[in-house]
C-alpha cells in the first residue's frame, strides 16, 4: 500500500472545512433572521391597531380616536392601476419587440438601457415626474405619481415579457405561418396568447414593486386626507401615509403606521402570491 | 373538393406519371442560406391526387426544398432562391405575388405536432379560417371542421370533446389534428415534413393510412427520412442527394429497378 | 420590402450561371399589416431609451441653475444654508458613498454565506425555505423597513449594540466609534441598508456559483481538496466576476435607497468620522429638504443633489452589469 493512501486529510485542514461549513449554516441563519424579525414585529404591533375603522375612515387628528387609512388604500389602487396604464403596454410591446427582433441593435440598446433604468434610484423617479408634470401643472397629482410609478414598472414588464415570448416554440410560428397568417397576425393571435400567463406574471411582480414605493410619491402625489379618485388631485397613498406617521411624534400614528404596513405587506404578499398562480397555470398549461 | 376519379392504389406499376396532370411543377429551382447551395438546378413535376414522396441522406435538402413549394423558406433571414414553382400553372414567385397567399393553397404540416395550446381542439382546426373568410371565401365553420376531422381520421376521437384543449391529446393525435388543420383549408397541395418522426409507431401507422386516403382530397409532397415509409405510401418518389434530384419515377421502380447508381447506393443502405 | 424582380415569370426557364444570384430576399414584405405592427413595436421599445433621455434631461435642466452657481464645489461644500443661499453636498455624497460601503461590508459575507450555503451545503429540504425566505427581504417595502428602524432596529442599536462597541470592545478609543449614540445613526443606516441589499447579492451569487461547472469543482475534489478548499480555490475564482457584479449591483441599490436610510440615519448635514453619529445621504437630503426648500436656488440645489446622484448610480449599475455579463461570458451560459 503506497503512502498516499493512507494519507489522511491534516487535521487543520479538517477544522478549517468543519468551520467554514458551519458559519455559512451561520450566514443562513443570520440572514433569514431580519425578515422573520421585522414580520414578527409587523404582525405585533400591526394586529392590534388593525380594526374595521381602519379600513373605511379618513385620518383623524392624532389622540382622536376612529382614524382610518381608508383613503389611503383606495389612493395605492389609484396610483398603481394608473402606472399600470402607462407601464404595462408599453413594457409589453417593448418586451415582443426585443423578443422578435433579438440581435438588431437598436434591440441590444434597448435591453441594456432597460436595466439602467431598473437601476434608477426611486426618488429620481420622483424628481423626474415633479419636473415634468406637478410643475407644468402648478400642482401635485395622481397623474404625476401614476408616470413615475409607471416608468418604473417598465423595465420588468419589458424583461418578462422577452423571456416568455422567445420561450414559444418557434414551431407554432411556423405553424402559424403556414396556415396563411401574417407575420403580425401570428404575433398577436397565437405566440403572444401562448406567452400570456407568463407575461401576466412579470405584470404582477412589476405591481407588488411599485405598490410600496414612497420616495417618487413624495412631491409628486403628495397625499390627502380627504377621499380622492381624481388623477388631477393630490392623493393618498398607503406608504405616504406609514411614512408621515411613522416620522410622527404621536403614538396612536405610530400604532396607525404598524397596522398600514401590515395592510401593505398583505397586499403586496396577495399580488405575489397571484403572480406565482399565474405562472403556474400558465405553466402547466404550454409544457403538457 | 372535386371527388377523385378511379385512382390507382400506389406502387402502381402501370401508371405513367408523365401524362398525369401536374398539380405543382417545379422549373429549375435554387434555394440558398446566404453562401449555403441547398438546393441545386431541381425540376420535377408534382402530378395531381398522388403522393409524391421524396427520400435522401439527412442534409440533402429534401426539407429545405419542400419549403419552397409553400414559400417559407423565405421566412428564414439569409435564405434566397432561384427559379420557377408553378401551382396550377401559376408562378408562386412571380413579383406582386404574396406568400402569405400562396400558403392557403398549400399547406403543410411540420415534423412535431404543432397544436397551439391555448385553442381548443376546434379552434386549432379552424385557425386558419379566419384567413379564408379574410379573402372573401363563405362556409359553415362547424362543418369545415368537421369535414376537415373526418379527413385527418380523428372525428371519432374528438367529436364530443371538441371544445376541449388541444394539449390534452396524444402526440399522434395531435399529429392528425395538425392535418385537419391544414385540410381545413382545402388546400390544394398538402406538404409532409418528416410528419411520423417523433411519433410512436402505432400513430406513425394511422398517420400513413391517413396519407393514402388524402389523395383523393389532395396531392401530397411527403418528405421522409425513412425509406420503407416511402415504399408504402407514395406513388412516384423522388430522391435527392447534395442538395441534386438524382432520380425521380414510380415509388416501385425506383426502389427495385434504379436507373441511377447512387440511388441504388442508398436504397441498398450502403450510406444513410 | 423590395422584392428584387426576377426576369422570367413567363414560366420559361431563366438560368445565368455566371451571374451571382439574386434570389428574392428573406422575410417577406406581409403588407401594411405587418408594417404597421413593426412599427408600432418599435415605437415602444423606442420609448425606454425615450425615456431615460426625458429623464436626463429633465434632471439636468432642474440642476443646471445651482450646478453652474456652484460648479464643482457643490460637491466639496458642507454648507446649506437657504438663508444664504449657499448650497453644498459634500456631507450627503459622503454620507452615502459610507453607509453604502458599510451595507457592504456587513452583507457581502452573509450573501456569500448564504449563496455557499444554499448551492453546497443545504439540505435538500432546506434549500427552498431558506431560499424564499431570504429573497422574501427583498419584496419588504422601504418605508417598513424604515418603519421597523425607528422602533426597533435603532433601540437595540442605542441600548446593546452601541455600548457593546464601545466599551466592550473598547472600540470607542477609534474615530468610528466615538462620540454620543443617540441612535439615529451611520451605523443605523448601515444595517439596515445591509439588510435590504442583502437579498440582491445573494441571488446573484447563488446564480454564478451555481453556473460554475461541474468539472471545475470535481477537478479541485480529485485532487484531494476539501469542500471548503474546493469553493474557496476553485468555485469562487470562477465566479469571481460574477459575484463582484452582485456586490456592485447591491451597491448601486444601496446608493439610491431613500425611506429606509432618511428614518434612521437622523438626517444631519455634517461629516463625522463615528459611526455613531447621524449624518445624510443624498437621496435622504432630497425627501427631507424637499418640503422645505425655499426659493429656487434651493430647489436646484435639490435637484442636483438628484442629478449627482443619477450620475454616481448610472456607472455603478453599468459596472455590475458589465461585471456579470463578463461571467456569463466566460461560463459559457
Amino acid at each position: 500500500m503506497s503512502a498516499t493512501l493512507t494519507t489522511r486529510v491534516s487535521p487543520r485542514r479538517r477544522f478549517v472545512n468543519a468551520l467554514m461549513l458551519s458559519l455559512t449554516w451561520v450566514a443562513a441563519l443570520v440572514a433569514t433572521l431580519p425578515l422573520l424579525f421585522v414580520l414578527f414585529y409587523l404582525l405585533q404591533k400591526g394586529v392590534t391597531s388593525i380594526s374595521w375603522a381602519f379600513f373605511t375612515q379618513l385620518p383623524r387628528p392624532p389622540s382622536v380616536p376612529g382614524g382610518g387609512m381608508a383613503n389611503a388604500i383606495v389612493g395605492t389602487v389609484v396610483v398603481v392601476g394608473g402606472a399600470s396604464v402607462i407601464g404595462v403596454p408599453v413594457g409589453i410591446g417593448a418586451g415582443i419587440y426585443l423578443a422578435e427582433r433579438k440581435g438588431a441593435p437598436l434591440a441590444v440598446v434597448v435591453r441594456f438601457l432597460a436595466d439602467v433604468l431598473n437601476g434608477l434610484p426611486s426618488i429620481v423617479m420622483g424628481i423626474f415626474a415633479w419636473e415634468l408634470v406637478v410643475v407644468p401643472m402648478g400642482h401635485f397629482s395622481a397623474l404625476s405619481g401614476a408616470l413615475a410609478l409607471g416608468a418604473m414598472m417598465i423595465p420588468t414588464v419589458t424583461r418578462t415579457t422577452e423571456e416568455m415570448v422567445r420561450v414559444v416554440p418557434s414551431t407554432l410560428r411556423e405553424a402559424a405561418l403556414a396556415l396563411g397568417y401574417t407575420r403580425w397576425r401570428t404575433s398577436l393571435r397565437i405566440v403572444l396568447p401562448t406567452a400570456l400567463a407568463g407575461i401576466l406574471t412579470g405584470v404582477l411582480v412589476a405591481l407588488a414593486r411599485v405598490a410600496g414605493e414612497t420616495a417618487p410619491l413624495l412631491f409628486t402625489v403628495l397625499g390627502n386626507p380627504y377621499w380622492s379618485l381624481s388623477l388631477n388631485q393630490p392623493i393618498s397613498a398607503l406608504p405616504l401615509q406609514i411614512f408621515s406617521y411613522a416620522i410622527s411624534p404621536y403614538d396612536d400614528w405610530h400604532a396607525q403606521a404598524w397596522a398600514g404596513s401590515l395592510v401593505l405587506i398583505a397586499m403586496v404578499l396577495v399580488i405575489s402570491l397571484l403572480a406565482r398562480a399565474a405562472t403556474r397555470s400558465g405553466f402547466a398549461r404550454a409544457s403538457e | 373538393m372535386p371527388a377523385s376519379e378511379a385512382v390507382a392504389g400506389p406502387n402502381a406499376e402501370t401508371e405513367d406519371f408523365a401524362s398525369l396532370p401536374a398539380r405543382m411543377e417545379v422549373r429549375g429551382l435554387d434555394a440558398y442560406f446566404g453562401k449555403t447551395h441547398a438546393v441545386k438546378d431541381v425540376s420535377m413535376s408534382v402530378p395531381e391526387h398522388r403522393v409524391t414522396a421524396i427520400i435522401g441522406p439527412s442534409g440533402c435538402g429534401k426539407s429545405t426544398f419542400l419549403r419552397t413549394l409553400n414559400r417559407m423558406h423565405e421566412t428564414v433571414p439569409t435564405a434566397r432562391m432561384r427559379g420557377t414553382v408553378l401551382l396550377d400553372g401559376e408562378d408562386i414567385y412571380a413579383p406582386g405575388v404574396d406568400a402569405v397567399s400562396v400558403r392557403r393553397h398549400v399547406g403543410m404540416v411540420f415534423q412535431r405536432p404543432t397544436a397551439f395550446p391555448t385553442k381548443s381542439i376546434r379552434g386549432n382546426v379552424a385557425a386558419g379560417l379566419g384567413v379564408l373568410r379574410a379573402v372573401g371565401e363563405q362556409f359553415g365553420t362547424e362543418e369545415r371542421v368537421e369535414e376537415a376531422l373526418r379527413r385527418a381520421a380523428l372525428w371519432d376521437e374528438v367529436k364530443d370533446r371538441l371544445d376541449a384543449s388541444a394539449l390534452g391529446l396524444s402526440g399522434g393525435q395531435q399529429q392528425r389534428l395538425c392535418i385537419a388543420r391544414a385540410l381545413a383549408m382545402e388546400p390544394g397541395v398538402l406538404l409532409l415534413d418528416e410528419p411520423t418522426a417523433s411519433l410512436d409507431p402505432i400513430s406513425t401507422e394511422k398517420v400513413e393510412a391517413l396519407v393514402h386516403q388524402l389523395r383523393s382530397y389532395v396531392t401530397v409532397v411527403i418528405v421522409t427520412h425513412n425509406m420503407e415509409q416511402a415504399a408504402r405510401v407514395s406513388d412516384q418518389t423522388a430522391f435527392f442527394l447534395n442538395g441534386e434530384l438524382v432520380e425521380l419515377s414510380a415509388t416501385t421502380e425506383l426502389f427495385t429497378r434504379p436507373r441511377d447508381p447512387r440511388t441504388e447506393a442508398y436504397i441498398t443502405g450502403r450510406f444513410g | 420590402m423590395v422584392d428584387e424582380v426576377r426576369a422570367g415569370a413567363s414560366g420559361e426557364t431563366e438560368r445565368t450561371p455566371t451571374e451571382s444570384p439574386r434570389g428574392r430576399v428573406g422575410i417577406h414584405g406581409g403588407g401594411v399589416g405587418d408594417r404597421v405592427y413593426s412599427s408600432v413595436i418599435t415605437l415602444f421599445a423606442l420609448a425606454v431609451p425615450v425615456l431615460l433621455l426625458v429623464i436626463f434631461a429633465v434632471v439636468t435642466m432642474a440642476a443646471w441653475p445651482a450646478l453652474r452657481t456652484f460648479g464643482w464645489g457643490f460637491i466639496t461644500s458642507s454648507d446649506w444654508d437657504p438663508v444664504n443661499n449657499r448650497f453644498g453636498a459634500a456631507p450627503a455624497l459622503y454620507g452615502t458613498l459610507v453607509s453604502s460601503l458599510l451595507a457592504l461590508i456587513l452583507a457581502t459575507p452573509l450573501a456569500l454565506g448564504v449563496a455557499i450555503f444554499l448551492t453546497e451545503f443545504a439540505p435538500a429540504w432546506l434549500r427552498r425555505p431558506v431560499a424564499f425566505l431570504v429573497d422574501l427581504l427583498a419584496a419588504i417595502p422601504s418605508v417598513v423597513y424604515g418603519l421597523w428602524g425607528i422602533f426597533v432596529l435603532v433601540p437595540i442599536l442605542r441600548s446593546y449594540v452601541m455600548p457593546f462597541l464601545r466599551d466592550t470592545l473598547h472600540l470607542g478609543s477609534t474615530p468610528f466609534f466615538s462620540g454620543p449614540a443617540y441612535g439615529p445613526s451611520m451605523l443605523a443606516a448601515g444595517v439596515i441598508l445591509a439588510i435590504m441589499i442583502l437579498p440582491y447579492i445573494s441571488a446573484v451569487s447563488r446564480e454564478v456559483l451555481m453556473a460554475v461547472p461541474r468539472s471545475q469543482r470535481e477537478a479541485a475534489l480529485a485532487l484531494g481538496a476539501t469542500r471548503w478548499e474546493m469553493l474557496w480555490g476553485a468555485a469562487i475564482p470562477f465566479a469571481r466576476s460574477g459575484i463582484a457584479g452582485g456586490v456592485i449591483l447591491g451597491l448601486g441599490r444601496a446608493l439610491g435607497e431613500t425611506m429606509a436610510v432618511t428614518m434612521v440615519i437622523g438626517n444631519r448635514q455634517e461629516i463625522a468620522a463615528s459611526l455613531f453619529a447621524p449624518g445624510y445621504t443624498m437621496a435622504s437630503l432630497i425627501a427631507n429638504q424637499f418640503t422645505e426648500a425655499t426659493g429656487d436656488l434651493n430647489l436646484s440645489a435639490l435637484m442636483a443633489v438628484g442629478f449627482v446622484l443619477f450620475i454616481v448610480t448610472l456607472v455603478v449599475n453599468a459596472a455590475a452589469r458589465w461585471l456579470v455579463w463578463q461571467t456569463s461570458r466566460e461560463v459559457g451560459v
